[in-house]
């Protein structure tokens, strides 16, 4: 009885030592979404890179890889094991193939941006629920499985790029574009400020929490990371990081 | 065969050709491919990077439709399917494709961004060379049926040649063997005009008449020397029958003759008569009507042949009459010196009766009728002698009849007994009933002139020192015959004259019967006697045999037909009644005796007579008692107008007059003139009541 459970013992530990030593936990994240996550000299940074960084690696000391794709290949690669892990909106699609943590990465609020010298813009102003654009033309990027799901039964212009949709709004070609923190982020870097303007009342909240494909061998991580999120959340870190990228 | 080689060579290279060239067409479609492939990867590559769906989507629309791709698709790394776009083919093409026919190509090629193997692009394409191969098939299988048409014109060519050479060769041999078969033909020809102007010479020039005839007794063909005869064209003859031609058609006897020699010669004999026409002048024909058969044996033509013996005819009456007067001058001497002795008899008794007168003798009634039975018995005989030698002066006249043998050669025998030299002794042995169809007077000149031969032969032939005298045997019997060449079966009397004179050798007794051959002396005979005597045994369809040796003498032995035939039996003029009738009859005669004796008769006989002693007065009777004289009685030879002129002048005034010609002489062609005229009848002198009245009678009813 003894003999059997030796050799168990030793079984999981050979399983598990390739994947705690050898195999760096692998997160995929969209290459081209600063300031939350953009490649940079072959490096990653961004908002999201630094709390993973800090939750599993710093806390936690599991190896990471982090790497930058296209949203839509980001996302592919952990649908289809070639990676472990990304940070979004855990939408019922994504649930399908990762474990999502229960508490969020960050959270964010939506806000209608559009044109200074929109027709419709007062009618904008009034808007409070996400529901209110249904009548105005919309304009989003691909990859935004949020919006994909979300705004399914909208009038949306879709684009191949995020950074595609602030000319296309600044020309007028949609009426709202919503944006986070990063759109306005971006908006401003890319200089539509003084063309677009962002309404101020928020009309829908989001999360992004860390999903973990099921093909992962990093699933059992889940527990430890919510608590190191948990734990960054109450000691206010994941607020110092954010604020230190949209400064 | 050297041609299908190249072509099959030709078509192996096309063949070749063919693979190779599909071979490096797929290989070159291949690599177009591939390079298509590539460059849609990386087309696609920055779409399949982001995965950008809907750019991605758009473009492998474009690119399927664009290439007439049936499928392309982006997959994975790990081959996950990101992106499928499916075309298919419509109509004609997608039967094609269903039939295996076009078929798909299918390449794949990584797709890569970043030098990271982001994917791959996968393509399955319709490959249209089908269209291509079915046109350079096409091509290619015309160009090898050309290249087999040419090869088989090539071949055909060869053949023709060949064959040309061969009928060239075949034609110039064919034109050898026509050339040849041209000159024989001529020759042929030359020999066959040759012949044929020999046949027309032989058949138009021959002095017969010859006619063709087919079993219809149609005329066939006929020469030229029957045409002549009348004045003929050949239209005129061909296809009537042989009796209807001018010829012959006016005889019914010669148109029944000929009927009957047809229908013998028909049966496959030969068939030969004499014909006698007197219708534009008097002519005698020797008519041999034969058969010709074909190989068979059967009869296919019948061959008529007329041979014109008028003259020959007339050179025998006139041979026959010599020979009579040579038998005249033989007998003149027996004949004077029995004259002599009639005269000296008759005038013996009348100068013994005178004498007794001048004495004023008183004659006795007894010895007074004596006397006168003495001078009529031997006027009697002078006249029998003087009846012969009329018989003997008589013109040959075959007129035949019945006849008794007997009655002939008693008139012979009474003349050889009267003339011959008293050292012959004759015997003569016979019936008295030998009943034969004959003219008399012919066969009494073939008995005298066979017995004045026995005579010579038993006195001047005798050679000098030789005592004459002999002895002439006469028999007569019946013999039966069988049928052999030249004579007909039957029973038949043989008249046998047998000599002991000189006799005959082999060679001479060949010869006998060839005219002018003699054995006598120039003086003494002509060489026409037996000549005569075996054409007249002939035409009384008898037949001489000769027997005969050098010095014991001659035989020489008729076959005459007998005549047992009841209307050949003679008939006694005696029987036969007179014949009376009624009528005026006018008698034109020179000679009164007859002339009166004719009107006795007649007048006996119920007639009523009128006399005339010429023509022209007989005319004057006629012209006067026209309508009343019933017949005349016309002789033909007398003063002032001959009868044939009187004949003439009578048919003038009145056409329906009925004349019964009366001369001596039948044999004068005027009898025949005038009775071809129209004359009704011929009786000739001396005629007897019975005669007369008979002919009269006929001639009236």
């Amino acid at each position: 009885m003894l003999r059997k459970q030796l050799l168990l013992i030793l079984l999981l530990l050979w399983i598990a030592l390739p994947a705690t030593a050898a195999e760096p936990m692998k997160i995929v994240y969209f290459d081209s979404y600063p300031p939350r996550s953009w490649l940079e000299n072959g490096q990653m940074k961004g908002i999201l890179v630094d709390i993973i960084t800090e939750a599993l690696h710093n806390r936690l000391g599991i190896p990471l890889q982090h790497e930058g794709y296209p949203w839509a290949r980001a996302q592919a690669m952990v649908e289809s094991g070639h990676a472990d892990a990304f940070i979004t909106v855990p939408t019922a699609k994504r649930k399908a193939y990762t474990v999502v943590s229960q508490e969020p990465v960050i959270s964010f609020n939506l806000f209608i941006s559009t044109q200074k010298n929109n027709p419709h813009l007062e009618e904008l102003k009034q808007v409070t629920d996400i529901d209110g654009l249904k009548p105005y033309k919309l304009v989003d990027y691909h990859g935004n499985g949020f919006a994909a799901k979300r705004l399914k039964e909208f009038n949306v212009e879709w684009m191949p790029e995020v950074t595609s949709v602030y000319p296309f709004l600044n020309a007028g070609k949609a009426d709202v574009l919503l944006v986070s923190e990063r759109g306005i982020y971006d908006l401003n870097r890319f200089g539509y400020s003084n063309k677009l303007i962002v309404l101020p009342q928020p009309v829908y909240s989001l999360e992004f929490h860390l999903c973990i494909g099921k093909h992962s061998s990093f699933t059992d991580l889940l527990p430890q990371a919510d608590k190191a999120l948990r734990e960054m959340q109450s000691e206010g870190l994941i607020k110092q990081i954010s604020a230190r990228y949209y400064r | 065969m050297k041609n299908f080689r190249y072509t099959i060579i030709f078509n192996l290279l096309l063949v070749l050709f063919f693979c190779g060239f599909v071979y490096f067409q797929e290989a070159a479609a291949e690599r177009k491919l591939q390079r298509e492939i590539e460059f849609h990867a990386d087309i696609l590559a920055p779409s399949v990077w982001t995965l950008f769906t809907p750019l991605m989507e758009q473009y492998l629309t474009l690119a399927v439709k664009s290439n007439d791709y049936r499928q392309m698709q982006v997959t994975s790394q790990v081959d996950q399917n990101l992106l499928f776009y499916h075309h298919d083919l419509e109509n004609f093409e997608k039967w094609l494709f269903d039939a295996g026919i076009i078929r798909l190509r299918k390449l794949s090629t990584p797709i890569v961004y970043k030098e990271q193997n982001i994917g791959h692009l996968k393509i399955s394409a319709y490959n249209k060379n089908f269209y291509l191969y079915a046109y350079l098939s096409i091509v290619l299988i015309l160009t090898s049926l050309l290249s087999w048409f040419v090869a088989l014109l090539y071949r055909e060519r060869k053949t023709l040649k060949i064959r040309v050479e061969e009928k060239t060769a075949e034609l110039a041999e064919n034109n050898q063997q026509l050339q040849n078969e041209i000159k024989e033909r001529l020759i042929k020809e030359k020999a066959l005009r040759e012949s044929e102007q020999t046949f027309l010479a032989l058949f138009d020039h021959s002095f017969q008449f010859i006619a063709l005839l087919d079993l219809d007794c149609r005329v066939r063909k006929i020469n030229k020397t029957a045409l002549s005869f009348r004045d003929l064209q050949e239209k005129d003859i061909i296809g009537k029958q042989f009796w209807e031609t001018p010829w012959w058609s006016h005889s019914e006897k010669l148109v029944q003759q000929l009927k009957d020699a047809f229908k013998i010669a028909a049966e496959g004999q030969v068939a030969r008569f004499e014909a006698h026409s007197v219708q534009m002048r008097e002519i005698y024909l020797d008519i041999t009507i034969k058969p010709v058969f074909n190989e068979e044996g059967e009869v296919i033509f019948v061959i008529a042949e007329a041979r014109d013996i008028t003259e020959v005819r007339r050179a025998e009456n006139e041979l026959k009459q010599a020979q009579k007067m040579e038998s005249v001058g033989t007998l003149a001497g027996g004949i004077a010196h029995d004259f002599n002795n009639i005269l000296g008899g008759i005038l013996g008794t009348l100068a013994l009766l005178k004498l007794k007168r001048d004495k004023g003798q008183q004659l006795s009634e007894e010895k007074l009728f004596s006397s006168l039975d003495t001078i009529t018995e031997t006027a009697l005989r002078a006249k029998d002698i003087v009846s012969q030698l009329l018989t003997l002066s008589r013109k040959y006249d075959l007129k035949l009849s019945q006849v008794n043998l007997y009655d002939i050669l008693q008139n012979v025998l009474k003349i050889a007994e009267n003339s011959f030299d008293k050292s012959i002794s004759i015997d003569c042995q016979m019936s008295e009933q030998l009943p034969v169809k004959a003219d008399s007077n012919s066969l009494e000149q073939v008995f005298l002139n066979l017995c004045i031969n026995a005579a010579h032969a038993m006195t001047i032939m005798r050679s000098p020192g030789d005592a004459w005298g002999g002895e002439l045997n006469i028999r007569v019997k019946s013999i039966y015959l069988d049928k052999q060449l030249g004579r007909k079966a039957g029973e038949y009397w043989c008249i046998s004259i047998i000599d002991t004179g000189v006799g005959m050798d082999e060679a001479n007794l060949k010869q006998i019967f060839v005219p002018f051959f003699t054995t006598k002396n120039k003086d003494a005979g002509t060489g026409l006697g037996l000549s005569m005597v075996y054409n007249i045994v002939k035409q009384h369809e008898g037949f001489i045999d000769v027997d005969s040796q050098p010095g014991k003498g001659s035989s020489f032995y008729i076959y005459l037909p007998i005549c047992s035939d009841e209307k050949c039996r003679q008939v006694d003029e005696s029987e036969v009644p007179l014949v009376s009738g009624e009528g005026l009859i006018l008698i034109i005669d020179d000679e009164e005796l007859i002339r009166s004796n004719a009107a006795e008769l007649l007048e006996e006989c119920g007639y009523q007579t009128m006399l005339a002693e010429n023509g022209a007065q007989g005319i004057e009777i006629y012209r006067q008692q026209q309508g009343r004289v019933d017949a005349v009685l016309l002789d033909l030879v007398m003063p002032v107008m001959s009868g044939k002129e009187t004949y003439a002048a009578l048919k003038e005034i009145d056409p329906q007059v009925k004349v019964l010609l009366s001369s001596g002489f039948r044999q004068d062609t005027r009898v025949d003139e005038i009775l071809a005229a129209g004359a009704d009848g011929f009786i000739q002198k001396p005629y007897s009541f019975h005669q007369l009245s008979q002919a009269i009678g006929q001639l009236l009813n």
